[in-house]
């Protein structure tokens, strides 16, 4: 990357931490409802452990929701993509799922799963799981006419063609979705522990955030907010890396 | 209407039956579009045919059927089902595998995989020694069209399909692959079908020269080429050679006027 690339950005950081800095305390705007960034980073050291902890909570049942979304939703599209019956017949339920609210299904997995890690994991699964089927269905499907020609010229058989051709076919929009995937994931699980999430010792990024909310401690949330963000971030760009790691040099000339 | 699996590969090229043999084969596609009317071909073992005719003619569809990628509606296709290897239009490599690989890839799709001399026999043979291990992104659209000649050359076929294989190529490129695929052709000894609708092309390659006429596709010409072989590229302007294109030419105007 060329320096500008690397240097805009944090040009633009600095430029607005300093210019919120100086407009929250010139205009004496009260700490609760908008805090300068020297208080949330006040208050980010002196929660620091709770922070991490949460942190860590957050980021496996995130981790655990993109797992399983990840294999899941790549079973299902496989599934869905088999037939054209099947996938007739799966494509509305699909959608249907899709436009649920998870925060109205998180109590839901409360009764399934207990509160805590299970029932978040859940939460964040179903946020994360569509993507990853769209995806991959997609990419499934978007096999080129010749080269699928070519693989019945040659007689290949069924799994023949699914892992020389439609596998690999797929796997440049598999990674687009799983990218996706990787964000939304850590959405559901902040979600899901508005409704579930740990209560003490253990308690997620979201739990945090509640609780600092009723007791009016909004530096804490700042904190906690730039804390899920950066989870989010983290999760996309192991992702991203995977994925070029894994499509390696064609990928760039693929599409 | 795949009919009888050719017996002609069993018995080889001195065998006196024609290689392939299609009678009144049609096509009509679901949507109700008539793509080939009555086409009747025979093509003999080692002739090197090629099929000539406006855009959307149905040469290439007729290429299909042959290669049992499309079905007859009626008619009768007899031509082996073995031994037949396909050039696309364009070279339609696979992006994620690397030339040794997508050449490898119909030994492999025939359980062969310990066929690594084969492979880079094919591929010196088209001039591609020294890029075994490249991504068709990086090699240039002439370089792609050799791979994809070694990919169908890989399974030493008695038949080679070939769908307007250099119609994407510079002219300088064109003349050179011509060139290489007669060598191919001469050494190899395989019966080629030959699609392009350059006129000069299939003048310049073929023993034999189909004419077809507009949608619905049907053979409207059968021209022999009477052209000595080797035939190299000084060929292209001697003046024996105008006369010849000429003669093509002169048949698929009648049919597109």
């Amino acid at each position: 990357m060329k320096p500008a690339a690397w240097l805009a950005p944090i040009g633009l950081l600095v430029a607005v931490m300093l210019a919120w800095q100086l407009i929250v305390t010139g205009l004496d705007v009260p700490k609760f409802l908008v805090p300068a960034p020297t208080d949330v980073f006040a208050a980010a050291v002196q929660h620091g452990g709770a922070l991490l902890t949460g942190t860590r909570t957050t980021a496996l049942e995130s981790l655990a929701g993109f797992a399983s979304s990840a294999v899941i939703g790549t079973a299902f599209a496989f599934v869905m993509t088999r037939s054209r019956l099947l996938e007739q017949s799966l494509v509305p339920y699909a959608m249907f799922l899709q436009t649920v609210p998870v925060v109205a299904v998180a109590p839901l997995f409360v009764l399934w799963f207990d509160v805590g890690f299970g029932s978040v994991a859940a939460s964040s699964f179903i946020v994360a799981v569509f993507p990853v089927i769209n995806a991959a269905a997609a990419g499934l499907r978007a096999v080129e006419p010749d080269h699928r020609a070519l693989f019945v010229l040659y007689k290949a058989s069924r799994w023949q063609t699914f892992w020389r051709l439609e596998a690999p076919s797929a796997a440049p929009y598999l990674a687009s979705g799983l990218r996706s995937a990787s964000g939304l994931a850590v959405i559901g699980a902040v979600v899901g522990e508005f409704v579930s999430g740990y209560t003490e010792g253990n308690a997620g990024l979201g739990t945090i955030l509640l609780s600092a909310n009723r007791q009016m401690q909004t530096s804490l949330m700042f904190a906690a907010v730039l804390c899920c963000s950066l989870t989010g971030l983290a999760m996309f760009g192991a992702v991203s890396l995977g994925a070029r790691a894994f499509l390696g040099r064609w990928h760039a000339a693929a599409r | 209407m795949q009919a009888l699996p050719s017996r002609n590969i069993a018995n080889g090229p001195m065998d006196a039956a024609p290689h392939m043999r299609l009678s009144r084969v049609s096509l009509v596609f679901p949507t109700g579009t008539k793509a080939l009317t009555d086409v009747d071909l025979v093509v003999e073992h080692g002739q090197f045919v090629a099929i000539v005719g406006p855009s959307g003619c149905g040469k290439s569809t007729l290429l299909r059927v042959i290669a049992g990628l499309e079905t007859a509606s009626s008619g009768t296709v007899d031509a082996p089902t073995r031994g037949v290897a396909f050039v696309f239009q364009d070279a339609n490599l696979l992006p994620w595998r690397t030339i040794r690989a997508n050449v490898a890839l119909p030994l492999e799709l025939a359980g062969d995989h310990t066929a690594g001399a084969r492979v880079e026999d094919a591929l010196r043979r088209v001039g591609l020694d020294g890029f075994f291990d490249q991504y068709p992104h990086e090699l240039s659209g002439g370089m792609r069209m050799r791979a994809s000649l070694a990919r169908a050359l890989v399974t030493r076929p008695r038949v080679m399909l070939l769908d307007e294989p250099f119609g994407a190529l510079d002219e300088i490129t064109r003349y050179r692959l011509q060139d290489d695929l007669l060598t191919l052709h001469a050494e190899l000894g395989f019966t080629a079908l030959f699609v392009t609708h350059s006129v000069f092309e299939a003048a310049y390659l073929a023993d034999r020269v189909v004419v077809m006429s507009g949608r619905p596709g049907r053979v409207v010409g059968d021209l022999p080429i009477h052209l000595d072989r080797p035939r190299s590229a000084s060929l292209r302007t001697d003046p024996a050679f105008g006369p010849v294109v000429q003669s093509v030419t002169d048949v698929l105007r009648a049919e597109l006027t």
